[in-house]
């Protein structure tokens, strides 16, 4: 299929070189696409803060501080790294059990950009992330009668170790809201590959994982500054 | 398009993508409950007749007490029960008084075991899991209907498996 780009100019054109003017419709070349393959490779480094997780941190039982370093090469390949202080502090309203933990977590991964046009500053983001963490956590239940002594037992843990590594899917758009500032969102469905948990039970809540389970879905909403 | 239309434009984007943005965070608020359906822990205890290593019912009355409490009172011609396990102490003394028209005879042993905290869930609420570690008989005065006691499954936990088997001498 041959498709021919037309630019009829229906006006008097002047000829700056011949200096005659020229009438009827003119044929303009179209202009030629500035090809991906001059794409500079290193395009630079973005660094960007979760705002979702923020939120969560400040008015939810849990929610994490996020931020993200990326680099772009040749607006294609984005390895990325991103670092977090995951929060929970959680009373069950029927059990009173109560939970609590504060602990970093980590991913290191990368982003594809699936937008043909790789000159362009809005991005249909892909990747994949191996992520980390190695968390700490308090339990502390309402004491439990002994069925044979009727004594009371209490069940109270403190700085229980839980060390949990998984992997992430991640799509995503990201597109520039003003010169070198971006925004952007991305659906995340998260595999726990490892768990190494205490005696007692796992951790109800992962930092960077979300609630604990074989596997689970959260999303992000950045906000990202091009370095 | 001038700055402020173009900003109008990528606001309006925007919405749409904070608009999908929320559907996703209300898809992964979603949680099921996986707590057990039942959450309590016994010991499982069934009878077997001591020379066809057969499960067997008890001719005798039973009565079964730990310590000095008396847990299950007459159970007539039984073939198992179960029992508590304390969440505190890592023996139990087990008393099972055999009665028919001959008398009563009152058997003891100790058992061994680990106490081990747990929880599923927040929603789940707390329980105690135990390994049994060891059963010992306790000499009798009369002669007693148990022959032996062996560990079956030393994992009690909401499992309703047979943790213990008694063997007794039958006629």
């Amino acid at each position: 299929m041959f498709l021919v780009s037309l630019h009829a100019v229906a006006q008097n054109n002047v000829s700056q070189q011949s200096g005659t003017r020229q009438r009827g419709i003119q044929y303009v070349e179209p202009q030629k696409e500035q090809k991906n393959e001059n794409i500079v490779f290193f395009q630079g480094i973005s660094a960007s803060v979760d705002v979702a997780g923020a939120i969560m941190y400040a008015i939810a039982n849990y929610g994490q501080l996020e931020g993200q370093l990326r680099v772009n090469l040749k607006n294609k390949y984005f390895p990325v790294f991103e670092a977090g202080l995951g929060y929970s502090d959680h009373t069950d309203n029927e059990t009173e059990l109560h939970f609590k933990t504060q602990s970093p977590y980590f991913r290191i991964g990368c982003d594809i950009n699936f937008n043909k046009n790789k000159t362009s500053k809005n991005k249909i983001l892909g990747g994949l992330r191996y992520c980390y963490t190695a968390c700490q956590f308090d339990l502390e239940g309402n004491d439990m009668t002994d069925p044979i002594w009727g004594t009371p037992v209490p069940f109270r843990f403190t700085n229980l170790k839980t060390n949990v590594s998984w992997l992430e899917l991640s799509i995503g758009l990201e597109t520039p809201i003003y010169k070198n500032l971006y925004m952007g969102w991305s659906a995340r469905y998260r595999s726990r590959i490892s768990q190494d948990k205490p005696q007692v039970g796992e951790a109800w809540y992962v930092p960077g994982f979300g609630k604990n389970g074989s596997h689970n879905i959260g999303a992000t909403f950045q906000i990202t500054f091009a370095l | 398009m001038n700055i402020i239309s173009r900003m109008k434009y990528r606001i309006r984007h925007s919405f749409v993508l904070l608009v999908s943005l929320a559907g996703l965070f209300f898809m992964s608020s979603c949680s099921n409950n996986d707590c057990p359906l039942s959450n309590i822990v016994r010991c499982y205890y069934r009878f077997y007749h001591s020379e066809t290593g057969q499960p067997a019912s008890c001719p005798d009355t039973v009565s079964v007490c730990i310590h000095d409490s008396i847990l299950l009172n007459k159970i007539v011609n039984g073939n198992s029960f179960n029992l508590p396990m304390s969440y505190s102490e890592e023996e139990d003394t087990i008393h099972i008084l055999f009665e028919n028209s001959a008398g009563r005879t009152i058997s003891s042993f100790i058992l061994s075991h680990s106490n081990i905290p747990h929880y599923e869930s927040l929603e789940c609420g707390t329980s105690f899991f135990h390994k049994i570690l060891g059963v010992t008989l306790l000499p009798c005065s009369t002669p007693s209907p148990i022959d032996s006691i062996v560990i079956s499954q030393p994992d009690v936990n909401y499992n309703k498996n047979e943790n213990i088997r008694i063997y007794l001498s039958l006629p």
